[in-house]
């Protein structure tokens, strides 16, 4: 595969799942790409997935996942013995990798159901598509209960959370931004996704999720994060200027090389100490666990 | 011989349900108790169990397990008992598992095969029954210390001249009190009487038999009191998942408070408490448990009942950020901490029993 037959099977597949997980359609496409590689040599194969990484990610998804996907997807892989026929070996693990990730966001919703209650009042921000399939399967475990989503600009992606929802028979109200203040009193839970989560147990998330959890915490509402372990990037940011330019602005951006300072950033980074419990694959984490459970998947 | 097994299984029968009669009635004495209790019955679960391989004896003692749990759904100590001796089976069988493939394969391969994969348990070793008796009775020797070995780590965590709040009785923190008097360090406490149970009326008895300087209060005056101490002692019934206790009611108003002047909240605690469940919201079902109203309500004042809502809630639930340190059998630990502690002592699958 060359960079465009990467590039447009990578699309292609969140075209026809629209309702998959970024980082899952690439790493898809990196399971095709060594099923169809030529490479001889065992470090030709891994150039070529680095190469295939670098390109998915001009693809305007979000940097974050798609990042942190890859690069545990080429850890796991070349963590065998490779002496020969490694792409046998490659493809096999590569195959189980996708097979766990294939599994995570079930898992993930599993856990996190369990923390709805009958007559809960929930704030979800954006439309995360995690959090969307948490709330469907509590509204199918008969649990009653409401929600209100941020109308979470620029892109007004609540829009589309609330005519989901309400499809499912849950009733959702969109309120704006700047109203996360106002409803935070009627509020019992706060239920985020995340792009990313970092190594101290904060996330990075769409723009509007920090003062969020800051209200939320100010009031003594718990939040809740709910992300898949694919989603743990190596990063340490300490403040929003420490999150990576590439994690903050789209690509096309980045690449007209405009000034920063005059473009709105499309992530910020929430610190741990927001943050009340994370929902992954890996169990119901402490924020402090996460450094932990991440040591784990790059080691 | 088929009559005695029959014997045998009625002996157990009659164990186990004496234990649930005990269990709903409340009659035990301490969680400590109730612990080497669980485990007593199920090292006789185990030792009279026919099974041919781990998972079904996995099974079984889960099965055992919740027909004593159900005595009293919200006794966390028996869940974590069992969760603690299902653990145990699985890492026995691993064992064992690692130690045949050890035998089967090369120096080679093991290289590259680091990790075993347990499967469905389904391998039939004839000596894991002994060693899982063997592994449970040593939990069990674990269990019968841990009151001890806190106790010993009081002179660390109890200074010259302090002046210690507690509320209600529990033998940990007693213990620990007696224990810091034991090596001469001159103290005052306060406790707090622990309505409407006044668990604290014989604790600052027995506090002060110890020679201890001992004041009894009662609940309404632990903000009065609060700017007087300097560090504030409890026990608890169970820790949550994510460090949050379960303890008697009124210990979340006294770490409110504690939290309010900046002083230092000590659980003393077990680790046989520590639960792997979380305790999502106050609602939460088998969280607390209620007492009989008559505690608060005379039964001569019946007329008033119809007009009235008496509630008698047994527990407190106490975030994990108003605790500062749980000092455990194993030393002390940071709230934060205790998420490893339940990776280490529960298996994942065995959460939901």
């Amino acid at each position: 595969m060359d960079n465009d037959g990467v590039l447009s099977h990578f699309k292609e597949q969140l075209r026809e799942d629209p309702e998959m997980s970024a980082a899952v359609a690439a790493i898809k496409t990196l399971v095709k790409l060594i099923e169809t590689s030529r490479a001889g040599t065992l470090s030709e194969l891994r150039d070529n997935i680095k190469n295939a990484t670098e390109v998915m990610l001009t693809g305007e998804y979000s940097y974050a996942s798609v990042s942190s996907g890859c690069e545990q997807f080429l850890r796991n892989v070349s963590l065998a013995n490779l002496d020969r026929n490694f792409k046998t070996v490659m493809l096999e693990r590569a195959n189980i990798f996708l097979k766990e990730i294939l599994k995570a966001r079930s898992k993930t919703v599993q856990m996190a159901t369990r923390f709805i209650d009958d007559g809960a009042t929930i704030l979800t921000h954006c439309r995360s598509r995690v959090v969307m399939q948490v709330l469907k399967a509590a509204a199918k475990e008969n649990k009653r209960f409401t929600v209100y989503v941020t109308e979470s600009n620029p892109d007004q992606s609540g829009y589309g959370a609330q005519e989901e929802l309400t499809k499912h028979g849950i009733p959702t109200t969109v309120i704006l931004d700047a109203a996360v203040g106002y409803i935070m009193e009627r509020v019992q839970l706060v239920m985020l996704g995340a792009e990313g989560v970092v190594e101290s147990g904060g996330i990075i998330n769409k723009i509007g999720t920090y003062p969020i959890a800051i209200t939320a915490k100010s009031m003594n509402k718990p939040v809740y994060v709910v992300a898949e372990s694919f989603k743990f990037v190596r990063a340490f940011p300490l403040n929003q200027k420490d999150v990576p330019d590439h994690f903050k602005y789209p690509q096309s951006t980045l690449r007209a090389q405009k000034d920063l300072s005059k473009e709105h950033p499309l992530v910020d980074y929430t610190p741990p100490e927001y943050i009340d419990l994370m929902f992954t694959d890996q169990g119901v984490l402490t924020p402090s666990a996460v450094s932990d459970e991440l040591i784990k998947l790059y080691c | 011989m088929p009559g005695g097994d029959g014997d045998k299984a009625n002996d157990l029968k009659e164990r186990i349900s004496a234990f649930v009669d005990e269990i709903k009635k409340s009659n035990t004495n301490g969680s400590c108790d109730v612990a080497i209790k669980t485990i007593n019955l199920l090292i006789r679960i185990i030792s009279q169990a026919k099974f041919s391989n781990a998972r079904e004896l996995l099974v079984h003692v889960r099965v055992e397990g919740m027909h004593i749990q159900a005595a009293d759904p919200s006794e966390n100590i028996i869940g974590n008992i069992i969760r603690r001796v299902l653990k145990i089976i699985r890492e026995e069988y691993r064992e064992l598992l690692l130690q045949k493939n050890e035998d089967q394969v090369s120096a080679m391969e093991r290289l590259s095969m680091a990790d075993v994969d347990e499967g469905d348990y389904s391998t039939p070793f004839p000596q894991l029954k002994a060693r899982v008796i063997e592994a449970v009775s040593e939990l069990k020797i674990e269990l019968e210390g841990c009151v001890e070995n806190i106790a010993a780590l009081a002179p660390n965590y109890v200074n010259e001249n302090d002046v210690i709040l507690t509320i209600g009785r529990s033998k940990t923190v007693e213990a620990f009190l007696k224990s810091a008097a034991h090596k001469h360090i001159k103290f005052r406490v306060y406790v707090s009487e622990g309505a409407p149970f006044y668990g604290g009326h014989e604790m600052a008895k027995n506090l002060a038999q110890a020679k201890i300087n001992t004041t009894l209060i009662t609940e309404c005056q632990i903000g009065t009191i609060m700017p007087l101490v300097n560090k504030v002692i409890v026990g608890t019934h169970s820790i949550m998942a994510n460090g949050g206790l379960k303890a008697v009611t009124g210990t979340n108003i006294m770490a409110v408070l504690a939290k309010e002047h900046n002083k230092h909240v000590i659980v003393c605690s077990s680790l046989y408490k520590l639960s792997p469940l979380f305790h999502s919201t106050p609602q939460h079902a088998s969280f607390n448990k209620f007492s009989s109203p008559n505690e608060l309500l005379d039964y001569e004042d019946a007329e008033l009942l119809s007009k009235v809502e008496v509630i008698a809630p047994i527990f407190d639930y106490v975030p994990p950020d108003l605790v500062s340190m749980v000092v455990t059998n194993n030393g002390a630990q940071s709230v934060t901490y205790v998420y490893r502690l339940v990776k280490d002592f529960y298996h994942a699958d065995d959460v939901d029993l």
